[in-house]
């Protein structure tokens, strides 16, 4: 299911801008298939008062998106709430470029030694370099790489690392190379978020001031989407303070309905777990934390069934995997997703354990 | 409705005759005859002697008059006399008399009587506005030529702000200073102005005329002695008129006069409207960037065309903040001692719009119209973003999701950063 998704990802953005794309008469954007580069033809500026007479002008756009990049997403559950999430990247083989930046876009938090603003509104100039150094500090960067955690356009945060010295052609992760040491530390448990991986491109520039008008609008769909996609886990799912195992519970219900558009989980299986979903629900609403940790372990159940091998800590969403994953075509949830909800709904089984008093065991750490 | 005569009524009316005599201290005068017997005869004296009876002089004899073909019967004297509620002097003029004010002739000539007057600019009875635009006023002023003025906007000087290239709708309405009714059919003109020095442009229109606001609208017409930018544009039933104001590209304050130019219609109203991008702020001075070249307080960027050229949008200027402060860092980070500070040149001017590097009302300077673009240096100048740095400032701005590119060739390269990452 997974490889499914990335085919869609791929045909959206190739959809873009597979074909010639024509603005005023003489421009264009054609796609060079035996490169990947774009060929603009554009109007570009006039001269002083002879701003009418615009010439035809050239450049060529290097798509960043000559990788195919793999993570590896991991993430344990430590003290004090805290879950680590730890990634491992890797530039398949065949990439032509160089794997230069790695970012999610949004996490919904991280620990940090200071709130760190999560809405763009909410920033202060007056302390956002200050910020910006903690939320840096807040990550695990690996050597070479340089860490920015900056507030996302979304509600949440930006994560994301470029390889610090770009100044060759071919600097960054190289292809066939994997780099691990990427993550961070959360309260928040996990959903399946989207990491964007860019390769190391040519700066686009013009002689001029570039172009305008509708070939500008086809351009800037390409520099704006000029990244690959891919399935990682982040924190996503907010634990309310104090825990109430009902509210997260409703929480890690409405992420799953988004893996359905993902199709990352089956519909009908998605009704079969809501059942399950709304009786622990209720059961925790009604004080009957027996009741609902049963209706828990009925959905994790269904979930282990889909996904037997889903504990396995070394899955390496490599190239090869890919491969793996069309044998599991008929899977009714991904096995991403069903790591991610088996760990979300263990998280809840134990937080109730917890408030209960009866789970004094100390190795609930690792999973 | 009062009646009253008009101060200059008159008229003339004929003099009658009048039989008249005193009986016995009791005079009797009538224009009828048998009036005037029938009150000489009612006088008696204190010996009961029946009145009408006299001796008319050198007659010797007595005469009694009496109605009709009674013996002894003859007319009494006779006079001429002006009618009622009028003068004259019948001695000297004995047909004719004029009717005292406000009496006129009555429609035989032979009475005055009170007239049926009608106010001013008023006919008929009832009394009723003459034809041809008259409209009542009061029973003493009576009626007046109708006016018509401009009624609304009132007061309304200043119109709301509106982007660059995109529209506004103005209206005014024409009606009656009398009724308040609406007018129809009523032509106002509208002309449309630019203040030259606004919106951030100090420059004149030696390069070029500046854009003035077109209008889009199925009741006005271009002046039809082409006057520019003015138009005719006439009012509908309830008296409303006006367009679609398009405004141009260029920001500024622009100015709409309305003046009613139908007959007897006046008014006119001047309002003014800022053309322009709100929300744009200075950039707040930063350690991590300059705005000024190095060793000197001249900005980078700024004309005498264009003196303020930093002005960005709240958000945008954080991002900048934000990537200003990554570079410098990450130069710290890699053993750099001195940093390079990022050397900011033109963002948008202080209403945003058109920023005509030309001075011409035109582009070349492509975007920077809404506070979201920046350029950076980064040529051989001082101050510009080494070589070396470029491709990592590059990725820098894509963690923080500011999209960059190079413009300006080799002399005057310089990164453009859509710092909201999209396009204006």
């Amino acid at each position: 299911m997974r490889s499914l998704f990335w085919m869609v990802c791929t045909f959206v953005l190739s959809a873009t801008i597979a074909l010639p794309v024509y603005g005023a008469p003489g421009e264009s954007i054609v796609l060079d298939p035996s490169t990947g580069d774009y060929q603009i033809t554009y109007l570009g500026t006039g001269s002083p008062g002879n701003k009418k007479n615009k010439p035809l002008r050239k450049t060529i756009f290097v798509p960043a998106t000559k990788i195919n990049p793999t993570i590896e997403s991991s993430f344990k559950w430590r003290g004090a709430g805290a879950i680590v999430y730890s990634y491992s990247v890797k530039n398949g083989s065949t990439s032509r470029q160089s794997l230069a930046i790695l970012i999610f876009d949004p996490v919904s938090d991280i620990v940090s030694s200071v709130p760190l603003p999560k809405r763009n509104e909410d920033v202060d100039i007056n302390t956002i370099a200050q910020i910006d150094n903690i939320g840096r500090d807040s990550i695990a960067t690996p050597r070479g790489w340089y860490g920015s955690v900056t507030t996302s356009d979304e509600v949440g945060l930006r994560i994301g690392w470029m390889f610090a010295s770009l100044n060759s052609a071919n600097a960054g992760l190289i292809a066939g190379s994997t780099q691990d040491g990427f993550g961070f530390s959360s309260k928040d448990i996990p959903g399946i978020g989207t990491a964007q991986f860019s390769g190391h491109s040519p700066i686009l520039g013009y002689v001029d001031e570039g172009p305008t008008g509708e070939i500008a609008d086809q351009l800037e769909k390409l520099t704006q989407n000029d990244f690959i996609t891919r399935n990682a886990v982040v924190p996503t799912i907010a634990v309310s303070n104090p825990f109430d195992a009902a509210v997260l519970l409703e929480r890690i219900q409405t992420q799953t309905h988004s893996w359905i558009d993902k199709q990352l989980l089956d519909a009908a299986f998605s009704s079969q777990l809501d059942r399950s979903f709304q009786s622990a629900i209720s059961a925790c609403r009604l004080n009957q934390p027996r009741v609902g940790k049963q209706e828990i372990q009925t959905m994790r159940k269904l979930i282990e069934k889909e996904q037997p091998n889903m504990g396995r800590d070394e899955e390496h969403e490599s190239d090869k995997n890919q491969e793996k994953n069309g044998d599991q075509k008929s899977a009714l949830i991904d096995r991403l997703a069903a790591r991610v909800l088996d760990f979300d709904l263990e998280y809840v089984t134990k937080r109730m354990d917890d408030d209960d008093g009866k789970h004094t065991s100390t190795s609930q750490n690792d999973r | 409705m009062a009646m009253v005569k008009p101060a200059n009524a008159s008229g003339s009316v004929s003099t009658f005759i009048v039989y008249s005599m005193t009986v016995w201290g009791v005079t009797c005068t009538s224009a009828d005859l048998a009036v005037f017997a029938a009150c000489v005869t009612s006088v008696e004296n204190a010996n009961g002697q029946q009145g009408g009876c006299w001796v008319p002089p050198g007659s010797g004899r007595e005469f009694c008059a009496f109605v009709g073909s009674e013996p002894g019967w003859a007319y009494p004297p006779t006079s001429l006399v002006c009618p009622a509620n009028s003068t004259g002097t019948p001695a000297t003029n004995p047909t004719t008399c004029t009717c005292s004010d406000p009496y006129v002739p009555d429609s035989t000539g032979t009475s005055c009587v009170l007239a049926n007057y009608c106010p001013a600019n008023m006919s008929g009875s009832p009394c009723a506005c003459i034809p041809g635009g008259y409209v009542f006023i009061s029973d003493e002023a009576g009626c007046v030529q109708e006016q018509f003025t401009i009624s609304e906007p009132k007061d309304q000087t200043k119109i709301p702000d509106v982007e660059p290239g995109s529209t506004a709708e103005i209206t005014v309405r024409v009606t009656s200073v009398q009724t308040s009714q609406p007018k129809q059919g009523a032509v106002v003109r509208f002309h449309i102005d630019a203040d030259i020095t606004s919106g951030g442009h100090d420059h004149g229109e030696e390069n070029g005329r500046r854009p003035r606001g077109t209008i889009s609208s199925d009741n006005c017409v271009a002046e039809s002695g082409g006057t520019p930018d003015t138009y005719d544009c006439t009012t509908g039933p309830q008296g409303y008129t006006g367009f679609t104001f398009n405004a141009p590209d260029v920001s500024g304050t622009q100015t709409i006069t309305a003046t009613c130019i139908s007959a007897a219609c006046s008014g006119s109203i001047t309002s003014n409207i800022d053309v322009k991008v709100g929300g744009l702020w200075p950039i707040p001075d930063s350690v991590y960037y300059s705005l000024t070249e190095d060793g000197s307080s001249k900005v980078i960027g700024s004309t005498t065309n264009h003196t303020s050229n930093h002005y960005l949008t709240s958000a945008a200027s954080m991002k900048l903040w934000r990537l200003a402060a990554d570079f410098y860092n990450y130069q710290v980070l890699n053993g750099v001692m001195t940093p390079t500070l990022l050397h900011l040149n033109d963002a948008s001017l202080k209403w945003g719009g058109v920023f005509d590097l030309d001075a011409d009302w035109d582009e070349p300077h492509a975007e920077h119209r809404r506070g979201t673009v920046i350029d950076v240096r980064a040529n051989s100048s001082p101050g510009a973003i080494p070589d070396a740095d470029f491709s990592a400032f590059k990725a820098m701005a894509k963690l923080l999701k500011v999209d960059p590119h190079f413009e300006g060739g080799s002399i005057n390269q310089h990164f453009h950063l859509r710092l909201l990452n999209r396009k204006e």
